[in-house]
């Protein structure tokens, strides 16, 4: 009798341990863990970059990272052919940027964040950002910490507190302003001789994905008794 | 020896000699005493005590000149001569070995079929100490020895009252090991003295040389690694789950004592936990209660986490683990497993070696294998720090060993398998065997499993004794404090 309740409780858990994510068992050293995500439009098709820090023996501290690019004509025919070239299977939920490219059309767009926010599943708090090459900025080298998705969302929240606009755009308000007005930080590659903060370059106003302003930093509001920093 | 005693002295004689011919330790002494009846002394070497066997029992037989008045010469010297306090009258051949072999001397007159046992014990027994994996900073340093005897009186001596009682009962076929159950008549349930005594009547074994062999021959759910008859070295623990209404099982020959009923909330309570001041006692019992948790599940959910569900570890955690198992052979599932493994080995060694040699040993396996193991990337440095602190958490409840030990192992696999929800599914599987237990009829999960705020009082927290008026609920009296204007 007390066997059988044993057998019945394990068999009616069984059928909802696959969707409790407890497929697939890898170690942590063999995947990549992507920290930003990019989408340009590079002649004619679709760009996908994925930065990720690279780990090396007990050096946790001393990150390095890698771009890997992908191309297709839609993001997942670009993150097919991006997982071709990689040896290790790419993690997604510590995701923490994302970039769209300024050359993408509206309809690209809105396809790349859909698919961020539900074919990959991202985390939707991740802040999204626009940049005239998402793979440039990502692979610039410029930042004061090595990976640019840990370091711009950085960035945002430390300028957020200089201006009276919150300048951090998530992904979460992107998706739900997706047929209105979207304002997302723009920021530019710089070398690296220039300060981290100057990749800031101002604010970019879509509506329905389509550019139809910009407000310079300089021309931003900053809060009562605060400089811009710079 | 089947035969029973005849009137005549040299075959009676004759009969012990042979029963022993092959027993060195055998002596026996022929001698006329003073009422001029031919007498023999009949008892062991080294289980005697030559004094009083020569002044109390030899030296009166002789000396005491006297005419018999025509009756039995062993009723006789019971009643005139003998100076020994435990003297007693035996027909029964089987009674007079067993006294023989328990240090009794035997005395045979001739002419006579019967005997006298004389209480001539003299065995050395270790001294009163302290118990080595029982001590206390505060509170009585006295331990049990391995006579039974003496262990019953240091219990009288902190439970003055006839309303102590010690029943005795021989087990074992060959051992005949004396074993006593020690309760207070007023607090122990009838029932469970009787359980006990059926349990104890049934056992059918060769001997009993420790008092383990009775656990697990009396316990239930024999095959749970959860214990059901708590242990002790110490008097004054039986002598508190005396006053609970729990029955003691003392056996000769051991120093731990068991106590039953034995509840799982037991092993969270500490010696200490009575003489400390409640506030550090319960800050103590709730650590214990953290640090099971800990030993049991933290390898587990830190693989799950690692291997399944690297979406719920902060990013730089995820860095920090990927980067010090980068270059590491094994997986983490077999690096978990030989750590613990080697955990183990070294608890074990540790406590078997001198204290002296134990100390060494730590630092040589835990520091220096360990950096050197880690340094060489054999196994990384994470995993390393979460075994040690299961391990460390584990130290905090000694008599949860055996299963902290099977079920960190069993939540590993089934964490390596199924991710959290394995853990969980561990957990449950868990709960249901601890709600399945009972322990002479209490549940073993008792207050926890139907709690109130009596009950509470003493389990995860140590209340002031000021508001601590009843007994466990498994007693006969619960009443164990009247409430006067003082302790309000």
């Amino acid at each position: 009798m007390k066997k059988g309740i044993v057998v019945f409780i394990l068999a009616a858990l069984m059928p909802f341990l696959p969707s409790c994510g407890a497929r697939r068992l890898n170690e942590p050293e063999d995947v990549y863990l992507v920290s930003a995500l990019g989408f340009d439009r590079v002649e004619g098709s679709l760009r996908l970059c994925a930065e990720v820090p690279l780990t090396r023996e007990n050096e946790a501290d001393k990150m390095e990272v890698r771009c890997f690019q992908g191309i297709g004509e839609t993001p997942e025919q670009a993150l097919r052919d991006l997982r071709a070239g990689l040896s290790k299977e790419l993690i997604f939920g510590h995701c923490a940027l994302v970039v769209l490219g300024d050359e993408l059309m509206p309809q690209d767009r809105i396809e790349a964040i859909d698919f961020a926010a539900h074919k990959i599943k991202i985390p939707l708090s991740v802040p999204v950002i626009s940049a005239p090459d998402a793979l440039e900025l990502l692979a610039g080298g410029s930042l004061s910490a090595p990976a640019a998705g840990y370091d711009i969302p950085e960035i945002l929240r430390r300028q957020s507190k200089q201006y009276v606009l919150d300048l951090r755009c998530r992904l979460y308000e992107v998706l739900a302003a997706a047929d209105g007005v979207q304002i997302l930080p723009h920021f530019l590659p710089t070398d690296s001789e220039q300060a981290a903060s100057d990749l800031f370059d101002g604010l970019r106003r879509y509506d329905r994905f389509s550019l139809v302003g910009e407000t310079k930093r300089q021309e931003l509001i900053p809060r009562e008794g605060e400089g811009d920093g710079t | 020896m089947e035969e029973k005693l005849c009137r005549d002295l040299d075959r009676n004689l004759q009969n012990f000699r042979r029963l022993f011919a092959k027993d060195a330790a055998y002596r026996n002494r022929v001698f006329q005493t003073g009422m001029g009846v031919r007498c023999a002394v009949l008892f062991f070497d080294g289980m005697t005590q030559s004094q009083i066997l020569n002044e109390d029992v030899v030296r009166p037989l002789i000396c005491h000149r006297t005419e018999m008045p025509g009756e039995d010469p062993a009723d006789f010297a019971a009643r005139q001569i003998l100076y020994a306090a435990e003297v007693k009258k035996q027909t029964d051949t089987n009674a007079m070995i067993a006294g023989l072999l328990y240090g009794e001397c035997l005395l045979l007159f001739d002419g006579c079929a019967e005997a006298l046992t004389v209480d001539t014990k003299g065995w050395r027994t270790r001294g009163i100490s302290e118990p080595e994996n029982e001590r206390v900073l505060q509170g009585p340093h006295e331990g049990f020895a391995e006579a039974a005897m003496p262990n019953l009186a240091q219990i009288r001596r902190k439970l003055q009252t006839p309303d102590l009682c010690a029943e005795l009962l021989r087990v074992g076929r060959r051992s005949r090991t004396r074993v006593m159950i020690c309760y207070l008549g007023s607090l122990a349930k009838p029932e469970l003295v009787a359980t006990l005594k059926k349990r104890i009547g049934e056992i059918d074994i060769d001997g009993i040389l420790d008092v383990n062999y009775l656990n697990e021959l009396i316990r239930d759910r024999k095959r749970s690694m959860f214990k059901t008859c708590g242990s002790t070295e110490r008097p004054d623990v039986v002598a508190a789950k005396l006053l609970e209404g729990r029955v003691a099982i003392i056996a000769d020959g051991t120093p731990v004592v068991l106590t039953v009923p034995y509840l799982f909330a037991e092993n969270f309570q500490s010696d200490e936990d009575y003489y400390l001041n409640f506030w550090v006692s319960s800050v103590g019992r709730l650590l214990r209660y953290l640090c099971f948790f800990l030993a049991v599940s933290v390898p587990a959910i830190y693989l799950a986490l690692i291997t399944h569900h690297k979406r719920l570890l902060p990013t730089f955690l995820l860095l920090s683990a990927a980067s010090s198992r980068a270059g590491v052979p094994f997986s983490s599932f077999l690096e978990c497993l030989i750590l613990i493994f080697v955990l183990e080995i070294l608890k074990e060694t540790g406590a078997r070696m001198p204290q002296n040699v134990g100390h060494t040993l730590s630092i040589i396996g835990g520091l220096v294998v360990g950096q050197a193991a880690v340094e060489a990337r054999l196994i990384s440095a994470s995993m390393l720090i979460v075994v040690a602190l299961s391990g460390i958490a584990g130290l905090m409840i000694p008599r949860l060993r055996a299963a902290v030990f099977y079920l960190r192992l069993g939540l590993v696999v089934l964490s390596v398998l199924l991710g959290l929800p394995g853990v969980f599914l561990g957990i449950t599987l868990l709960l249901i065997h601890l709600l399945q237990i009972s322990s002479f009829g209490v549940p073993y999960l008792q207050p926890l499993q139907s709690p109130t705020l009596q009950g509470l009082k003493d389990t995860m927290v140590r209340l002031p004794w000021g508001v601590m008026l009843t007994r466990p609920a498994f007693g006969k009296d619960l009443i164990r404090q009247r409430r006067n204007k003082r302790t309000k």
